[in-house]
Parts: C-alpha cells; sequence; structure tokens
C-alpha cells in the first residue's frame, strides 16, 4: 500500500471518529455510532500494517501481540458487570497512557530515521512530552481505578506541602528536560528520560491520590482527557497526523466534559486538578482523620412497611439516587415502585446529581437499563427548587450529593458544592447500608434532622419489601 | 508534515472536540461518551505498530510489541464495554410513560 492510500485510509478514520463520537448527540445516530468507531479502528490499524513502515516479517508479530491483546480485552469486557463499569474505564486509560509511554520509549531508542539539528531537538521534545503525559496518565489511572474499586480508601491523600511538592515535581522535569535535549548521545539521554518518568509516575499517583470521593466522576473524565493528549503527543513524535488529531479530539472532549463539571458543581476546575477541594483542606484533614464517625446526634429508624405507607399517601415525590443504588443492583425494583406509584397518580421523579455514582452519567445508564422513562429522570438544577412542595424525597444509596454541610459549613471538604435540597421535602428517607461515612468521608446532618427517617438495610432487600408493602 | 501544519491540525481537532461535548452531549450520554472516548483514544495502536514494522529484530520492536498487546486489549475491551452501554440506553429512546 502506498503512502498516500494510507494517508487516505487515516483521514476516513479521523472522520469516522469524529462522527462516531459526535453521533452520540442523537438516540437515532447513536446507535450507529460505536460501529463506525469499530470501523475508524479497522481502517486505521489496516492502514498502518500493510502501509509503508511495516515489512512482511514485522506482521507475524504484530497479529501475535494483537490477538493476545484482542483476547484479554474482549474477555474482560464481557465479563465485567456493569457496578464496576467505572473501573474498567479507568483501566482503559491506563492501558493507554501505558502504551503512549512505551512508545516513546520505543521510539527513542528506535534508530531507523534519524534526524539533525532542530529537527533532533523538536523530535526529542515531542518524545520527553509523549513519555511524561503517558506516565501520568497510566499512573493515575491505576489509582483512580484502585479507588473506584473500592481497593484504595475514597478519602483524599493531603500531604502537607503537596502544592510544594508538585511544584518541586514539576521545575526538575523541566530542568531534566533541559538535559535531555542537550545531551550528546542516546545513552546520555536516558538517565534523564528515566528520572523523568519516574517523577511522572509519582505525580500521577499523588494527584489521584488527593482527590476525594465526591470528585471522582470529575478524575474519570479528566484521566479520559490525559488519555487523549497522550495520544496526541505520541502522534507528534512519530509523525503520525491520525494520532494528533484523534488525540486532540479525545483530549479536548475530556478536558471540556471535567470543566463543565467542575463548574456545575460550582468547584474551581484547577483546584480539582492540583487536588484536594479547594476550600477548607486545612480542616478537613483534621476531620476526616477519623476511622469511625461518631454520630453527632440521634437518628429516627423506619421500616420498609412505614415507607410503603409515606409514598402511598405522597402525592409528589422525589428519587435520589446514589453508587448505593449501582452497588445493590436496586434499580430494578426501583423502577417496579415508580410503575406502581405513577399508577395511582403520584408524581414521581429522579433527581441526578452531576456527580452522582462514579462516572459522569453513571446514574442515567442504570435508570436507562432498568427502563425508566427518561422524561422523569431531571439533571438537579432542574428540581432543586421543587422539594419544598415535594411530600417524599427518597434518598437511595447516596449520601454526600445531599449533605446540606455543602451549604452550611465552610470547613467541610465538600464545601461549596451543589447539593440536592431533599432536607426541604416533608420527608426524607435516607436508605443506607448503615451509618459508616460516605465515600468522601463526611459526617451527614441530614441523617439527624427532624424530618428524616433512615431505612437502614441492603438498598435491594428493602426496596422489595417496599414494594411487597406498596402492592397490598 | 511540518510541525506547524501538525500544530494548526492539533487546534482544529481540539476546536472540535469542544463543540462536540459543549454543543451537542446530552447529559444522558455522557457514561457512554467516555468510553467511546477511551476506546478511540487507544489508536495509539497504531503508532505502537509502525514501531514493530521494521525488518531488523531490535528492542524497540519488543516495546512496541508491549504497547500493542495493550492497546489492543483497551480497544477490544473500550468497544465492547460502549456496546453494552448502548444496549443500556437503547429502551429509552422511544419509550412511552408507564
Amino acid at each position: 500500500m502506498s503512502a498516500s492510500l494510507a494517508t487516505v485510509s487515516y483521514i476516513g478514520a479521523t472522520i469516522l471518529f469524529i462522527l462516531s463520537l459526535g453521533g452520540l448527540s442523537n438516540p437515532e445516530t447513536s446507535r450507529r455510532g460505536n460501529w463506525y468507531g469499530i470501523i475508524g479502528m479497522a481502517l486505521a490499524v489496516l492502514a498502518t500494517v500493510f502501509g509503508p513502515r511495516v515489512t512482511g516479517g514485522g506482521i507475524a508479530w504484530i497479529v501475535i501481540a494483537m490477538a493476545i491483546g484482542a483476547t484479554v480485552g474482549l474477555y474482560a469486557a464481557k465479563k465485567v458487570k456493569m457496578t464496576q463499569m467505572p473501573e474498567l474505564v479507568a483501566l482503559m486509560h491506563s492501558l493507554v497512557g501505558f502504551a503512549a509511554c512505551t512508545v516513546g520509549f520505543a521510539s527513542y531508542i528506535d534508530s531507523s530515521t534519524v534526524f539533525t539539528g532542530a529537527e533532533k531537538a523538536i523530535h526529542e521534545m515531542e518524545i520527553y512530552i509523549g513519555i511524561l503525559i503517558g506516565a501520568v496518565t497510566f499512573s493515575g489511572s491505576v489509582i483512580a481505578f484502585g479507588k473506584l474499586s473500592g481497593k484504595i480508601n475514597g478519602k483524599p491523600l493531603l500531604l502537607p506541602a503537596r502544592h510544594m511538592i508538585n511544584l518541586a515535581g514539576l521545575l526538575v522535569v523541566i530542568w531534566m528536560g533541559n538535559v535531555f535535549i542537550n545531551a550528546e548521545s542516546a545513552l546520555g539521554g536516558v538517565f534523564p528520560l528515566i528520572l523523568m518518568t519516574l517523577i511522572a509516575l509519582a505525580f500521577g499517583v499523588h494527584m489521584v491520590m488527593a482527590i476525594g470521593g465526591a470528585d471522582m466522576p470529575v478524575v474519570v473524565s479528566m484521566l479520559n482527557s490525559y488519555s487523549g493528549w497522550a495520544a496526541a503527543a505520541t502522534g507528534f513524535m512519530l509523525s503520525n497526523d491520525l494520532l494528533i488529531v484523534t488525540g486532540a479530539l479525545v483530549g479536548s472532549s475530556g478536558a471540556i466534559l471535567s470543566y463543565i463539571m467542575c463548574r456545575a458543581m460550582n468547584r474551581n476546575f484547577i483546584s480539582v486538578i492540583a487536588g484536594g477541594f479547594g476550600t477548607g483542606d486545612g480542616g478537613s484533614a483534621k476531620k476526616s482523620g477519623d476511622a469511625a464517625q461518631e454520630p453527632v446526634g440521634e437518628v429516627v429508624p423506619v421500616s420498609a412497611v412505614d415507607t410503603a405507607e409515606l409514598l402511598k399517601d405522597a402525592k409528589s415525590v422525589i428519587i435520589v439516587p446514589g453508587y448505593g443504588m449501582a452497588v445493590a443492583q436496586a434499580q430494578h425494583t426501583v423502577y417496579e415502585i415508580t410503575k406502581i406509584l405513577r399508577e395511582r397518580g403520584v408524581n414521581v421523579r429522579f433527581g441526578i446529581h452531576p456527580v452522582a455514582g462514579r462516572m459522569p452519567g453513571h446514574m442515567n445508564v442504570l435508570l436507562a437499563e432498568a427502563r425508566v422513562p427518561y422524561d422523569i429522570v431531571m439533571e438537579m438544577d432542574e428540581l432543586n427548587d421543587d422539594f419544598p412542595s415535594t411530600d417524599v424525597a427518597m434518598v437511595i444509596g447516596a449520601n454526600d450529593i445531599v449533605n446540606p454541610g455543602a451549604q452550611d459549613d465552610p470547613d467541610s471538604p465538600i464545601a461549596g458544592m451543589p447539593v440536592l435540597e431533599v432536607w426541604k421535602a416533608k420527608t426524607s428517607i435516607v436508605m443506607k447500608r448503615s451509618m459508616a461515612s460516605g465515600y468522601a468521608g463526611v459526617d451527614n446532618p441530614l441523617f439527624y434532622k427532624e424530618n428524616n427517617r433512615m431505612l437502614f438495610g441492603d438498598a435491594k432487600k428493602m426496596l422489595d419489601e417496599v414494594l411487597a408493602a406498596i402492592k397490598d | 508534515m511540518p510541525v506547524i501544519v501538525q500544530l494548526v491540525a492539533f487546534l482544529l481537532a481540539c476546536g472540535a472536540g469542544v463543540f462536540l461535548v459543549r454543543g451537542a452531549l446530552p447529559l444522558k450520554q455522557r457514561t457512554t461518551f467516555l468510553s467511546l472516548a477511551s476506546a478511540i483514544s487507544a489508536v495509539v495502536i497504531v503508532g505502537a505498530i509502525a514501531l514493530v514494522g521494521p525488518k531488523e529484530f531490535s528492542s524497540s520492536r519488543l516495546l512496541g510489541m508491549l504497547a500493542v498487546f495493550f492497546a489492543s486489549a483497551a480497544v477490544f475491551a473500550s468497544l465492547i464495554l460502549t456496546q453494552r452501554l448502548k444496549e443500556g440506553l437503547r429502551g429509552t429512546s422511544g419509550q412511552e410513560p408507564t
């Protein structure tokens, strides 16, 4: 295949990628979206395999590596449960980061094309930046995977001098960059490169460790963006236009998504990236140090049967789902309850907080899977003012997103974050397994309010009981 | 292609990405978007393939193979995941409230 045919295929692949991402805006085109992505990817891979740079001998190796990778990927994706989906996405980002980083090293060692002078400096800078972004993406995503799968604690790790540490790391990286580019031989350049990689890996770890539970959805979309930048950097280093454009597409869309979400949470974008919660992190280090949260008042428990009564007598109900609903796989029962209540003329709506769950849109996906009609699934801003006129607000497995402390307590780690004002409803019912603190490790004053009732137990089990009681 | 042209292409693509999300992405589709974007960023596999290509056996080829392995896993897993997410969302697009 000639170089120009390969280029045309690359252009085709790029167009297909743009169409596939863009197609999501419309229910009709979104079904084809994934197919466009698949075809585009196939086109890109085939164009490269049969393109000018790959020889017959190399093809066998490529096929072997791809076959093994494909098998592993297919197996993992088919077996994983929907509740594990956020951590799988994080894992994907780490793979892409690792691949980009590895390609950077391989490209550095590769002696098949020789550059001189200014071109050499530019090429080396591209390699340096590529490896840097790839490494940060890789380690950050690995930590994100750990936090999302529960292997790592959700509480933010706020080292005392963390901004200084990050700054110091950045300065060393820049210094090493200078050393790297001025290195006389390939061997001389290896040391600064490796040092930079280690610092980049450490930075990735530090960055995500410093981010707490409530911000995880933003982190996931940020890492998605980084994986795009890593791909783009790889494109610059290999002079591959497909990678440059596609990487930029993914990188910028992820960045905008993260920015939009930060705005929706009234949180400063830079402070989320830099780690921690921006304001009030002095107080939080002390407060979230307590492992066992002592109840700061009395809570009033309620039974499933009484809950059913409250729901039956209500004229309007708002349900606020959280990660707990996902874990308990309670969304189908929620749908059944919703259906019956609506048949009885109760106005049932769902309030989705922008960072409910562990990924953007997490709750929407679960509710859609349970066939809840999408016109009663609303964003927080659309119904936050309606709580005072709502009879019952039911919180299912959510904690930080309904915490009044975000509004009232300036020292709270989640201060300033918009929350769903469930306490303004006539009665609020919080479903939780126990009194343990939420993902961000913060106590929730909602539980102790006069008009709040706690429905303890596994969400699915209790909701099944509520459903049975409602049907009577 | 000279670096300047590459930079311009880069910036244009960034603009396209911004527009795609800001202008047009419904809130319901965010998860699917992230999953699909993951799959697409795994296009680094193309770069890795190009490095495995050349005739002589070298350490860069080994590294390239490693990268191809990881990138392929990412491609396939992300695309399957996106498919599963789409199937989950498919039920609601024309649904009448019950």
